[in-house]
Parts: structure tokens; sequence; C-alpha cells
């Protein structure tokens, strides 16, 4: 059969079934972009949970740590930089199978969430930890959906869930995610969720200035920022709806804030688009922002100096590491990192322990891989120096990179800690950073 | 957001066009986005989204030639662009993909296919739908992007090579449209 046969009958498979589709009334369709303007006003229309906890900083001393399973060759002492450790997730306290979605540290204690099948539903699970290597399980309420975003801010932590409009919830703790409460719960960023769109949940959280600012796909399908004062009463900050996605927020190292994502038509003009502010209650409009070729951010570290670029138009190709020095407006690329790492697919960049992070995988599939690096123009140091990087079992899920990959960056003192959403991943990786003034 | 643009419902009574108008093209642009975009239900959003597009500047569209075209164009830039290549929403699928039984990828029974023209350029598979999805001339298909009917061929001709590469398939030339 000729490229031409194949692709005219698979037009009229597709022209055949246009019946299936049920055309709604337009005049829902019209009511539909009406409530998206009013999210601001249904945010505010919360049932708010009385949720005061006193600080009470829970060292688990008296319990003995459970001995850890180190696997994999580390980095030799007398690394100039650091040294490697593999853990599996069955001994550390996380449990196997578990899949993980969010990571946050406020410097000492790490914030982990992530699901757990049981009795042929998922239940949330909650974790914290000190050392990254020993993980202890929060109380929590019961909860099947999915925490997507965590934040925390001397010792006061929130963890978000917002995977349908109706269904939202916030959670808060004062004891350094110990134990946490419900303060917020229905459609706290937004009223529904229109065919189920895939990126409507909060995709982050965090803190600036005394206030909770979150950001992502809004609960009715489209984009936007929140912000709170409590973690309970929300007020939509931003809606993007008219200009593009918000993939992230991050504080410029002038101490302003900075909302970056796809511009709605991804020309290349408006391919990346931002929002800049002094305010977190006013965003005001968007500017265009500069980056190289067809990339977008796919990952912005804090200080707004370092990011991921993402080819807009191929998912899973290598990713350059794009370098701003005006605050965010404007990126080139780290032409010697794509010099260094040419099948570098990385997903999250990160600024923390002193070092400059970015991990993921590669094009080839090669496993978990994360570079680091110390300062602009240092050394590049690779990991984790695996023998034999995992092979996950066969899975359905689209977009998993087949040996996994690493999503989950945040650290704990010098500790850096590696970790993939994927369950079938068994293991992560932490990395402790070398103390003795090389970084 | 243009707010004065979106009245009240019963705005759309004074709009009876635009009521036909969306019914008769409705079903063919959530096609359109569907084969480009691979899910059936976020190809109804986007379409949704660019029906309210078009109706927000009525006023204008309505005296195009062809206000198809421009819903068209709203819609093959969503669907190819700022949704399906994030890695936040690659993220937020592989999680909902392990709750839900997976929805229907696209309309049609040939996905392999498909797939392969998703994998293709932007506008690569972007003129390929239009093309045998729409069954549209190089010069529909350039009014339609907003470029040039020689840039269409360009692109057909190296998005034909790619899929018949990809999908083992024989290289002919298609009838000049």
């Amino acid at each position: 059969m000729s490229i031409d046969q194949r692709a005219r009958r698979a037009a009229e498979s597709v022209r055949d079934n246009l019946d299936a589709i049920v055309i709604p009334e337009p005049g829902a369709v019209m009511q539909r972009a009406r409530r998206r303007r009013g999210i601001g006003v249904a945010a505010t229309a919360l049932v708010v949970v009385a949720a005061v906890a006193t600080f009470v900083f829970v060292r688990d001393d008296a319990t003995p740590p459970p001995k850890i399973q180190v696997t994999g060759p580390s980095v030799p002492p007398g690394s100039s930089v650091g040294a490697w450790a593999t853990i599996t997730k069955a001994s550390s306290g996380i449990g196997s199978g578990s899949s993980l979605q969010a990571l946050s540290s406020d410097g000492s204690t790490l914030l982990l969430a992530g699901e757990r099948p049981g009795n042929g539903e998922f239940v949330v699970m909650m974790w914290w930890s000190t050392d990254g290597a020993h993980w202890t399980e929060a109380d929590h309420p019961t909860e099947h959906d999915s925490v997507t975003a965590i934040g925390s801010h001397d010792g006061t932590a929130i963890a978000i869930g917002a995977p349908g409009g109706p269904n939202a919830f916030v959670w808060t703790s004062h004891d350094g995610g110990r134990t946490w409460q419900e303060t917020a719960r229905g459609a706290v960023f937004g009223a529904s969720v229109p065919n189920n769109r895939p990126g409507a949940a909060v995709s982050g959280v965090s803190w600036h200035d005394g206030w909770w600012i979150a950001y992502g796909g809004a609960a009715d399908g489209y984009e936007g920022i929140w912000i709170s004062r409590d973690a309970a009463k929300w007020t939509l900050a931003l809606d993007s709806h008219s200009s593009g996605s918000i993939d992230g927020v991050v504080e410029t190292t002038g101490g302003s804030l900075m909302a970056y994502g796809v511009g709605a038509t991804a020309s290349q003009s408006t391919l990346e688009i931002g929002w800049f502010t002094n305010d977190p209650t006013e965003w005001g409009a968007s500017v265009p922002i500069e980056t190289p070729g067809r990339y977008y951010l796919g990952s912005v570290t804090a200080g707004a100096e370092l990011a991921i670029g993402t080819d807009i138009d191929t998912h899973g190709t290598a990713t350059p590491l794009l370098r701003s020095t005006d605050g965010g407006r404007t990126w080139h690329e780290d032409a010697s990192f794509s010099a260094a790492f040419p099948t570098a697919w990385a997903w999250t960049a990160e600024t923390t322990a002193g070092l400059d992070v970015v991990a993921g995988t590669t094009t080839k599939s090669e496993g978990p891989k994360a570079w680091l690096q110390t300062a602009a123009g240092a050394p590049w140091t690779t990991g984790p120096p695996e023998d034999a990087p995992p092979s996950l079992p066969a899975t359905s899920i689209p977009f998993i990179p087949p040996k996994g990959s690493l999503d989950l960056v945040a650290a704990a003192g010098n500790r850096v800690v590696f970790m993939g959403r994927a369950a079938e991943l068994d293991r992560y990786y932490v990395f402790d950073a070398a103390t003795n003034g090389s970084n | 957001m243009e707010a004065a643009s979106v009245q009240d419902s019963e705005h759309l009574g004074r709009a009876p066009d635009f009521d036909g108008f969306f019914r008769s093209e409705y079903r063919r642009v959530v096609a359109l986005a569907s084969v480009l975009c691979g899910r059936t239900g976020v190809a109804e959003e986007l379409a949704q989204d660019a029906f309210v597009s078009a109706y927000r500047h009525w006023d204008r569209i309505s005296r195009y030639d062809d206000p198809g075209a421009w819903v068209r164009r709203v819609v093959v830039n969503l669907a190819t662009s700022a949704l399906r290549r994030r890695s936040r929403e690659v993220r937020a699928l592989a999680r909902l993909a392990r709750r839900r039984p997976p929805e229907p990828a696209a309309l049609g029974v040939d996905d392999d296919f498909w797939q392969a023209v998703r994998d293709l350029s932007r506008r690569q598979a972007q003129c390929v739908a239009l093309r045998y999805l729409e069954d549209r001339t190089d010069d529909e298909i350039a009014e339609v992007l907003g470029i040039a009917p020689a840039t269409v061929r360009v692109h057909l001709h190296a998005a034909r090579s790619a899929l018949a590469a990809r999908l083992a398939e024989t290289l002919d030339e298609e009838e000049p449209s």
C-alpha cells in the first residue's frame, strides 16, 4: 500500500466516525467561557475548616532507623564534588510500588507525596525525612486523588491536591510534615473540568513574602495563579487563559517573581511568555520571553538563571541548558552542556545544596541521569553511577521512559535527593555534596 | 480577556448564523484536533476554545469568505503546540493514565498512522491532517495556516517521505491538488 492510500483510508475511517461526536449546545459552550471569568469569585466561596496546630517539631530519635539498602557503586572517596548512593524504595520506608508525585524541602526536612495501590484503589501517602534515606509516613486525612504540589516554609507546609474541580483539597502541616489537616476542599481552584482535561491540576506551590502561591492548570481546565495568606482562602490572581500556560513560578535573584509558560498560539514571537511582578496580587499582562530556537522553558531554577530548554515540536528530544543574566527575560544556550551531553533529556532543574542540578534521562533511554555543577563554567558531574540501570516492567502508561527518569529533586542540608515518579522505578538516589570548600 | 465580547446567553439570539456555523462545523473541527492531539476529549475542549474565540470576534469573522478556515487555524495551532507537548502535560497524563481506562486515542481505527503524523514536525502534521482529513488543496491549506502554497507542498512532500519510512509503506507521488 502506498502512503497516500493509507493516509486516505485513515482519514476516511475518521470521517466515518464523525457522528459519534456529540454536538453541544452553542449556548452551553459560551456559558462555560463566561464561567471561566468567574473563577475569582468562586475561589473565595470556600468552606474553611479550622486548622490550627501547635508547632511541635517531632524528632523520631526514639525509633531506631531501619537499615537501608544501598546498592550500586558510590563515587570514590575524595571526589571533589560529592558522592552518590542508590537506595531502594522498599528499604527506605517509602515502600515498593509507590508512585511519587511531589517532593519539597525547607532546607532541613524533606516532604514527599505519592500514591500506593490498596484494595483496588489508590491511596495518597505522605512521608517526611530529615536525611533523605529514612522516610516516615505522616498522619494525614484519607484521600484517593493525587497530591500534586507541596510547599514548605519555616515549619509550615501545605499540600495541594487539585485533580478535579469540585474535588480539590488543601492540607496544612505546622509540625514539619508529621501531621496534616485539611484546610480547604471543593472548588478551591475552579468549578468544573470539561472533558477531564489532563492538565487540570495545580502543579506547584511556593512561598513568597507572606503569600502561598499556587500555579498550574486550573480546575476548570485552564491556567492560573492563586494566592493565599493562610492556605484556606485562595484567590485567583492571574487567569492566563487568553495568553497561554503557566508552567512555573520562581523568585528571581532580584527578589521579584517570574511566572512562565507557553503562549496560547505558540508562534515564534510568543513561544515563551512570562509575567514579572513584585506584588503577587498583581501580575499584569504577559510579555514575550526570548528563548533560542524552538525551545520553551521546561523547568526554571530559583533565581531564574538556569533552565531546561524543551523543544515545542517534538517530545523526547535532547534538552539544552539555558542561562539568563537578566532575571529570566532572555535566555541563551549553554553550548558547553550541549556539547558534553548531546543526548541529555532533562525533566527538571534545581539550584540546591550549592549546586546547579539537572535531572532526567537520555534520549537513548539509559535510565535515570543527573548532571551537577558547582557554578557556571565549572566541570559537570554526572550520575548516578550504576553499572546496570533499572529495567522497568512493561507498562501501558504513555510517555514514561522505559528505564525510568528523574523528575523530583530536593535537598536536606548538603544531601540532594533524586526521585522518579513511576511506581515501577524501585529505587531513588542521593548525592552528598562535598563540604570541603570545593563547592 | 475581552469581557464585553461574550455576553449573556440571549446574545446568541442576536447572532443566529453563529449557531448554524457552530453546528455545521463542530464535528469536523473536533476530528481535526483529535488526529493532531491524539485524544478525543482534549480535542473537544480545543475545538470549543476555537469556537469561543470565533464567537468573540464573530462580527468580523462572519464576513470572511471561509470562517471555517479561521477556526481551523486556531484549532490546529492549539492542538499541535501549547497543549500536548508540554512537560507538565506529559506528567499529568502519566498520572491520570494510571487511574482510569485509557481514553480512545483518537477517532478512527488506524491510530498507528495518526500517531506517526503526530510525531512529525508541527507544520508537517498540520498539513497532512488538512490534506487528508479535510481533503483540502494546497491553496486552501495555505490559507488556513497562513503560509505560502509552495511551503505547503514542501511540508507535504517531507511528511509523506517521513511517514512512508516510519510506516514501511511505499512512497508515491500524490495526484496534484
